[in-house]
This record gives C-alpha cells, structure tokens and sequence, in this order.
C-alpha cells in the first residue's frame, strides 16, 4: 500500500519506486478505492524511479474513471522517468498534469 | 555482414517480481556499449513490455515458465531474441493498434513499437515456443538512428 494524504476533502496517494507489472494491479485497486469514495485524488509521482504501462494503464482507468464521475484527478511531480514513458505513450498532453 | 557479439544472457522465470532483476541486469550489460543515458532508458522501457507480454500473453500469468533474453551487438545494432517455452503466440499480437489515449489495452505493444526499429518473431529450433527477435539501431554515438528514443527526452 502507497501512503496517503488527506487535506481539504482531497487525498493525495504517494506512489514511489517501480511502478511495474508487480505492483500494479495493488496500485490499481487502491487508486480506484480512493475514487470511489467520490474524493477528489492527486496522484504524487516524484518518487516514482520506473513505471511500465500496467502503471500509465492504471493513471489512464483512474481518470477516465473520475472523469466521468466529475471527480477532481490530477497527477503532481512528474519526473523526467515518468515523463519519459508518458511522452512516447503521448499521454503528456492528455492527462492531467500539474 | 559484421559478427553480432554476445554480450550476454538473462535467465529468468515468468513472475512479475523478476521484472525488476531484469531490468537491472540489461541496465548492465548495455552499459559496455555505451549508449547514450536517453537510449538506453528507452530500451530498457520496451524490453522490459516484451518480457511482460510473455508473461502475460504467453505464458497467461503462469509463473513457473522459463524465459530467456539473450542480446548482441553488431553492425551498430543492439539485438534481443527473447525466448519462451509457451504455447506459440499468434504474431498479430505485435501489430500496434491505433492508440486511443483514452483506453489503457495496447500501451505495451505501442510503446515496443515506438521503442524499436525492427521487431519479428523468428522459428522457434526448439520446437515449441516463441522467439521475438527486436533491433534497435544506433549512430556512432549510441544515439538511436531512426526513432522513438527522441521523444521521451525532456
């Protein structure tokens, strides 16, 4: 389980290290359980080292997911690894980040 | 046609814990070649959605299966022939779909496509099993010469 911060209605999960097909699918699950609660969510990236596209695949279901519930998602501290893998999936303009 | 040089073999079973293992032994092994830092991050991202397609797809999530990842250099091209001893995959699963930003399926198979310049499956000696054969080109410099690596760069 990644940490989370709750602050003003809003959490922030910190996910860090590999983010890969190992850890992905706990990553997913607990992303989207934070949705479902209707809570606005950011996705904390900066200590992410590596993430595959198990891991892009679940910030992609995660938005779309909040998207559609008119939930509040965005990710914060995208570092040149994360930007790295969403920039050739050409999801940097696509999903939200900050 | 120049020699390819061996310069290595990854043995490993078909568990998404060994992902990591391997990634930190290709991150060896390519860096006597040296590759530019770019590049070989890159190469790294689509070998790495190779060995999760046969785990995956091949190998269905079984996690005793064997594979083996074997890589050369030669001709200014890095060469892998990932191995497996799954059922024989149909070689459609590597034509990249039109990627739809909004749907996770097929990132894998789109971002090797991106990553590398030629990609094959090759006969299989062994008699069952898959060989995804995958080069990537590169300039003097370690640079890659076509595509892909250029566009993770900040």
């Amino acid at each position: 389980m990644f940490p989370t911060i709750e602050k003003d209605g809003k959490t922030t999960i910190c996910l860090e290290g590999e983010v890969d097909l190992a850890v992905s699918p706990q990553t997913r699950r607990q992303i989207l359980d934070i949705l479902y609660t209707g809570k606005g969510l950011t996705v904390q990236l900066a200590k992410v080292d590596y993430i595959d596209s198990s891991g892009v695949a679940c910030l992609v279901e995660a938005y779309q997911y909040a998207r559609k519930h008119s939930i509040s998602f965005d990710l914060e501290g995208v570092n040149p690894a994360v930007m790295r893998v969403l920039k050739l999936a050409k999801l940097d303009a696509v999903l939200p980040i900050r | 046609m120049s020699e390819e040089e061996h310069l290595g073999r990854i043995s490993f079973k078909s568990r998404p814990e060994e992902l990591c293992g391997v990634r930190r032994q290709l991150k060896n092994l390519l860096s006597t070649k040296d590759c530019q830092c770019e590049t070989l991050e890159c190469i790294i991202i689509a070998i790495n959605e190779a060995c999760m397609n046969v785990i995956e797809h091949a190998y269905h999530g079984r996690c005793d299966g064997d594979i083996v990842l074997d890589v050369f250099y030669g001709d200014r091209k890095l060469v892998f022939r990932l191995t497996d001893y799954a059922d024989h995959v149909d070689p459609v699963v590597l034509r990249p779909k039109e990627l739809n930003h909004l749907e996770p399926g097929g990132l894998g198979v789109y971002l090797l496509d991106e990553i590398m310049d030629e990609m094959r499956f090759m006969p299989c000696l062994h008699g069952e099993g898959n060989i995804l054969e995958m080069k990537k080109c590169l300039d003097d410099n370690g640079s890659p010469m076509h595509r892909g690596c250029d566009q993770g760069q900040e």
